[in-house]
């Protein structure tokens, strides 16, 4: 009897099991199938690090980069410097939990820039080594992964993207004196007298700002609405852009909020629309959450501007709501596509994954790039990275020009772009001072 | 003696792994202990709800974030000593226990689950919404430490004395709750919460005390996590519907049924992230999958499954044995208690009244009108073939059923429409047609019991080791050995009762009933399933018991038991009563035989 | 008023959703007693196949539809072997607690399966469109899920009133020891339970999924709020769930509207607490029985 039952139920799971792969072998373009062939990738690049060239020793590439890197860092320590061993640089990012969509697309620009790195001589003949460290999508994660980034001996650390994380883990930061090159934009987060945070994106006070600026200016918007996410993110977002269009002594005809996964947001959308908005701000922060509104804004015959927050750029929202992105304008970071910098990490992330490069997340490119160059000239040595990363004016990265003489801010500005077409097309740049 | 040095050795080297922690992990692994640390305390707190009451909440996150506000409310914006705001955050979560628990506790299962599902969300939609207490999104920066003196915890290394103080206090307090008169009522209510009302416990009020409990430590945890000396910093994400499910799967991996399975099952669970790395996304899957396949093959959890391997090596608790004083005891109504006359009044002395008693459900009248007087120190026997409605009787008459209309008047007072736990309070008790036993419980723990109405101390009590506290536990183990020795079961007083032969069942919930030491005890069908010779020993039982001066009313199927037995009959059918007198009275009863026998043998 | 008019339209929309994911709880828990923590990954699941079928293998519609539902039938049977079967003597809380880490499983599955990206299912209607009477938008898609309930609930009506299987589902719901006395397979009745609700999890799935994506987490939020309306109907009973459903819905939207759009997530279950206090045998149900 007993005997029989566990037939059934070990016959059940292995039933189970097989409708998986059956359902991973029916999907050719899934994530689990790259996902291995990338950790195969890694597995050759560090086997390939064993045979690299001998301690110090620098190859002509590796040379020639670090020369043509001087020109635009600041007054750094010129000539390479002296590196012993593989430099392990730690990505701290959500692999599981509510968050693992942005932390794989993260993962993926992190992975990109250390093979290209390391396939073309890595710094100073040594490679680097990722060590994703999973934040877990929560704030005691992220500081776990702070805490094994320190033990796995990184150089400096990659991430984390949440604002909460970051704030969470402020103090250990400063505690272990661990450069972290964050991409969190919650406007305080540089401004916690924390001098080992740089931030590799514009903050929310430039996107919110420029979103009102240039409903007012360009539009000639006199009424705002604003709908959010009433998330840290949204939130910050909203009061930024609320202030804004007071500060131009306009009016913000009614200001909404819904949670995260909300999955409908009719309410909202018709307290806006009879309140009689001729304009739309919308903060969002999931792509999910950004298509389906984008297509209730359709469906209620809302013909007023819209304008929305960076995640309304990401490739899965064009994806997700191509069918009713028509006339939407979005604030980005920066437009994909103006910089050649830009160029050559798209095409590192079609070479590997085979798939459309995801803009949002290419800071991580950056970072790590700026963070290879600087120690090729300064070593691994945590506070001389930290002195020189705070000198770095006017390096050119994928997602625009670099300065952190000014704080913790390397950008200030952002793009303004519009969809035509299910594409999105640039229409200006937005500097705020 | 060989093997307390065995015992003794282990302990010092438990201790002295325990308090070298910090320098044996590194700093993330020892980071990854204390969170663990942190969370084992609203899985405690869950053990109470769950473990020892069997009542389900998700809510656990809930409280544990209402915690980590208090507390970090407290100390940034009114400069409280975090000491203080610990202690703050533990009665604030367990008020908020109590304001959750009295509504919803009524509900039973699944609508109890559903219940603290929606707490939960809503108190996580306040905490995120209400910004300008708990400054919303943003999140709170408590600057404050720890501190004694001039020492501040402010490193994890210190932090983690600081858990470990706070924990092993806090798990001796649910170990000394759990062997306490309270935890008995606890576990009574989870194993069977009828009989656990009618021996005297207020299911309700145990119950929103257990909650009130689990949510106060939840609170300690959450006020603990919010000074996290490397943190110190709360927003209201961190206290999800998936943290509180996150907090049941520790407590169900570790083994809902013991303490230290919900704190090992906390910290095993935090580190197992890290283990199993290398599954990368597929991690929380494993993690599912491994709830389905603990529930369906490990129903006990880990540290419940290693109790039981290793129970056979681990020392038996000693046979104990009772003062003969008390044995000759056993069985006498209690004296005096409540002015509720003595066993020294007048015989003849009415102990039950029951006038005119009715009950229907819907239409069905299960009881139209019965009227009996049960006299002091008698055996009263109420029968009748099936559906006569006895039993209907005797729930009335026990309180687990309101009468429709009628009074029961026990001992000169109308107690219709009490609850249960009220009337065993006042003296009566009893035993059920289908054995009421605790099966988890030894049968000894199911005598003591019984003797919830006979003592007093309270949850203060049970957790600080008072001396007035511990003589009265004494005193009711010894009592309760008593019981069982009266009933002949000495020497099963610590196997589990599901373990018993049936007639050792029957006998120990005699004695479950008689630790009370009722006035009126009240039995149904003692003598169902039992073999002669075992209908004999009750026979015997229930004859010394009168001989104590107790009183009994029993509904009974065996006539011989009942007709050299009862000084007194009551016959019903149909809900009516047909019949009341002495046996002899009763045997040559026309309306009687024809209820048994049928019409035509009487018209024959 | 048009505004109104709007908010219920939507709102006997998304009722709709709840009430047939409400319905699947309800059979589950007439027919064995016990509650399904993982009946939004009954939609979930579904809705996944359905991408599959229509997006990945490019099926018409019909096809796609019929399949998801004939694999929604193989997944509820799945289900009940290894989730339920196993700790059918049990009492509910290692049931309760197997159905959460079942849902677990299932959503992380999804993750591992199909990556943490939402998907867009091919749909009959084309996003966005809409077509206006007098000032108030209609969506199709909203007029399709409203057609295809009522048909449905006619169905169920049908199938458990006038068939032979349905008295036997019934007799089996009501009373398992008695029905297998009467010669009814007790088990196969429970097993065909469990498929049907995966199949009204899958209907509801087709049907939503153009509205809200599929996603791993698409399923939850529905499954709590379609629970909540079983309780505020009347827990166990056919028409408290569909009524429970339809009204959801609709009070989620005026209160969202006219009460406060940051609390729209509360009011489900702060509307269970108040009906659990004065009214706990639901709205619409009858009273419960105690049983001694």
């Amino acid at each position: 009897m007993k005997l029989a039952f566990r037939k059934t139920y070990l016959s059940s799971l292995a039933v189970m099991a097989l409708l998986l792969t059956v359902l991973m072998a029916a999907c050719g373009d899934n994530t689990a199938t790259t996902t291995s062939a990338a950790t195969a990738a890694a597995t050759t690049a560090s086997s390939a690090a064993t045979t690299a060239a001998a301690n110090g020793s620098t190859t002509t590439a590796a040379a020639s980069g670090s020369a043509a890197a001087a020109s635009s860092l600041g007054p750094i320590p010129k000539g390479p410097a002296q590196i012993n061993g593989t430099i392990v640089v730690a990505l701290n990012t959500e692999i599981t939990g509510a968050g693992s969509q942005t932390g794989e697309l993260a993962r993926k620009a992190a992975e990109i820039a250390v093979d290209k790195i390391n396939n073309t001589g890595g710094v100073n003949g040594q490679k680097i080594e990722l060590k994703v460290e999973d934040a877990q999508s929560s704030n005691t994660g992220a500081l776990a992964a702070l805490n094994k980034a320190a033990d796995d001996k990184a150089v400096a650390m990659v991430g984390p993207v949440k604002s909460t994380q970051i704030l969470a883990i402020n103090d250990r930061i400063k505690e272990l004196k661990m450069p972290a090159l964050i991409g969190g934009t919650n406007v305080t987060l540089t401004q916690k007298g924390n001098e080992w945070v740089f931030r590799f994106r514009p903050n929310d006070g430039i996107a919110g700002n420029a979103m009102a600026n240039f409903l007012l200016n360009d539009k000639g918007a006199s009424k705002i609405g604003i709908l959010h996410d009433s998330d840290a993110f949204g939130t910050g977002g909203a009061d930024v852009v609320e202030a804004a269009v007071k500060k131009a002594g306009k009016q913000v005809a009614k200001r909404e909020k819904y949670t995260t996964g909300s999955q409908d947001f009719t309410a909202q959308l018709l307290s806006i629309k009879s309140a009689g908005a001729d304009a739309l701000v919308i903060y969002g922060t999931n792509a999910q959450d950004d298509a389906v509104i984008l297509r209730q804004i359709k469906e209620q015959g809302m013909k007023i501007p819209v304008v929305g927050s960076p995640s309304f750029g990401q490739t899965i929202v064009t994806s997700l709501a191509s069918d009713v992105t028509e006339g939407v304008y979005v604030v980005q970071d920066f437009f994909t596509g103006r910089t050649p910098e830009y160029n050559e990490y798209a095409k590192a992330w079609q070479t590997k994954f085979n798939s459309e490069p995801d803009g949002l997340s290419a800071w991580n490119w950056d970072a790590i790039h700026l963070l290879s160059r600087i120690i090729a000239q300064v070593g691994t040595d945590n506070s001389k990275i930290r002195e020189a990363l705070s000198q770095v004016k006017g390096y050119q990265g994928a997602v625009g020009l670099f300065d952190f003489t000014r704080g913790g801010d390397g950008l200030n500005s952002v793009d303004v772009a519009q969809y035509k077409d299910k594409k999105l097309v640039f229409i200006r740049n937005v500097a705020v001072s | 003696m060989n093997r307390k040095i065995i015992y003794a050795g282990l302990a010092v080297l438990i201790a002295a792994i325990l308090l070298a922690m910090p320098n044996l992990l590194d700093t993330s692994s020892l980071n990854t202990l204390n969170v663990g640390m942190v969370f084992a305390l609203p899985v405690l707190g869950l053990y109470f709800i769950l473990g020892l009451t069997g009542q389900m909440s998700l809510a656990q996150a809930a409280f544990w974030g209402i915690g980590a506000y208090t507390s970090a409310l407290l100390t940034v914006n009114w400069d409280w000593s975090p000491w203080l705001g610990i202690i703050a955050a533990f009665f604030v979560a367990a008020f908020f226990g109590v304001l959750l628990g009295i509504p919803t506790l009524r509900l039973k299962g699944h609508y109890l689950a559903m219940a603290t599902i929606g707490f939960g969300i809503i108190v996580g939609l306040v905490l995120l919404q209400w910004d300008t207490l708990t400054r919303g999104t943003d999140g709170i920066s408590i600057p404050a430490y720890f501190r004694i003196g001039d020492f501040a915890f402010d490193k994890i290394e210190k932090y983690y004395y600081l858990l470990l103080a706070v924990l092993l206090t806090l798990a001796v307090a649910a170990w000394r709750v759990r062997f306490s008169r309270i935890g008995r009522g606890l576990l009574a209510i989870r194993e069977n919460e009828m009989a656990a009302e009618s021996m005297g416990i207020n299911t309700t009020l145990y119950k929103v005390m257990a909650f009130s409990l689990g949510a106060g430590y939840a609170g300690v945890g959450g006020a603990l996590f919010a000074h996290l000396p490397n943190t110190r910093y709360i927003s209201p994400d961190t206290f999800s519907f998936d943290q509180s499910v996150v907090f049941l799967a520790m407590l169900v991996l570790g083994g809902s049924g013991t303490i230290f399975g919900a704190v090992l099952g906390a910290v095993f669970l935090q580190f197992l992230p890290e283990w199993l790395r290398f599954l990368d996304k597929g991690y929380l899957a494993v993690y599912g999958a491994g709830i389905m396949l603990i529930m369906v093959f490990l129903p006990v959890g880990v540290v419940g499954l290693i109790e039981q391997l290793l129970k056979p090596w681990l020392p038996r608790p000693a046979q104990l044995v009772a003062p003969a004083s008390l044995l000759s005891k056993v069985g006498q109504p209690q004296s005096g208690e409540s002015g509720q006359g003595s066993r020294e009044a007048a015989a003849g002395q009415i102990v039950l009244e029951v006038r005119n008693l009715q009950k229907y459900f819907g239409g069905l009248k299960a009881l139209d009108g019965i009227s009996f007087k049960v006299v002091k120190s008698e055996i009263h026997a109420l029968i009748g073939p099936n559906g006569s409605g006895k039993t209907t009787a005797l729930n009335v008459i026990s309180g687990i059923y309101r009468p429709t209309r009628g009074d029961v008047l026990f001992n000169g007072q109308a107690v219709g429409g009490k609850p249960p736990h009220r009337l065993t309070r006042s003296g009566l008790a009893r035993t059920f047609q289908n054995i009421r036993l605790f099966p988890e419980l030894s049968a000894l723990e199911n005598v003591m019991v019984g003797q919830h109405v006979q003592s007093r101390s309270n949850l203060l009590g049970a957790i600080l080791p008072l001396p007035q506290s511990q003589a009265e536990e004494r005193r009711i183990q010894q009592e309760a050995v008593a019981a069982l020795e009266f009933v002949g079961l000495l020497d099963k007083q610590s196997e589990l009762a599901k373990n018993l032969s049936y007639g050792e069942q029957r006998r120990v919930e005699i004695a479950r009933a008689l630790a009370a030491k009722p006035f009126l005890l009240l039995m149904d069908e003692p003598a169902a399933g039992m073999n002669p010779h075992e209908t004999e020993t009750l026979m015997d039982l229930l004859v010394k018991l009168r001989d104590q001066g107790l009183t009994i009313l029993l509904i009974e199927h065996d006539m011989n038991l009942v007709m050299s037995l009862s000084n007194r009959i009551t016959v019903l059918n149909f809900g009516k009563e047909i019949a009341d007198g002495y046996p002899s009275e009763i045997e040559r009863n026309p309306a009687v035989i024809e209820a048994y026998l049928g019409a035509e043998v009487v018209s024959a | 008023m048009e505004e109104i008019i709007q908010l219920l339209v939507s709102g006997l929309a998304y009722g709709s959703i709840y009430a047939l994911v409400a319905l699947g709880f309800v059979l589950i828990y007439n027919a064995v007693g016990v509650v399904n923590f993982a009946q939004g990954e009954f939609v979930m699941v579904p809705s996944y196949i359905a991408v599959v079928f229509l997006n990945f293998w490019g099926l018409p519609f019909i096809l796609a539809y019929l399949g998801t539902i004939l694999v929604a039938c193989l997944f509820g049977l799945l289900f009940q072997q290894v989730a339920y079967y196993p700790l059918r003597h049990r009492t509910y809380l290692p049931v309760i607690i197997s159905t959460i880490g079942a849902s677990i499983f299932l959503q992380n599955a999804a993750l591992v399966v199909f990556g943490a990206e939402p998907k867009k299912p091919e749909s009959i209607f084309r996003p966005g469109d809409t077509f206006e009477i007098s000032g108030i938008f209609i969506v199709p898609q909203y007029v399709l899920i409203l057609v295809v309930t009522l048909l449905l609930v006619a169905f169920q009506y049908y199938l458990f009133e006038r068939t032979k299987l349905g008295k036997q589902l019934q007799a089996t719901a009501q009373d398992k020891t008695t029905a297998q006395l009467m010669g009814i397979q007790v088990n196969h009745m429970i097993i065909f339970t469990f498929m049907y609700s995966a199949v009204l999890g899958a209907v509801a799935g087709i049907l939503v999924s153009p509205l809200l994506l599929v996603s791993k987490t698409m399923g939850g939020g529905l499954a709590l709020k379609a629970f909540s309306a079983t309780i505020i109907g009347g827990f166990g009973s056919v028409p408290g769930a569909i009524l429970g459903g339809l009204f959801l819905g609709i009070a989620e939207k005026m209160a969202a509207r006219y009460i406060s759009s940051a609390y729209e997530q509360a009011f489900a279950f702060i509307i269970l607490i108040v009906v659990l206090l004065i009214k706990p045998e639901g709205l619409f149900g009858e009273k419960i029985s105690e049983k001694a």
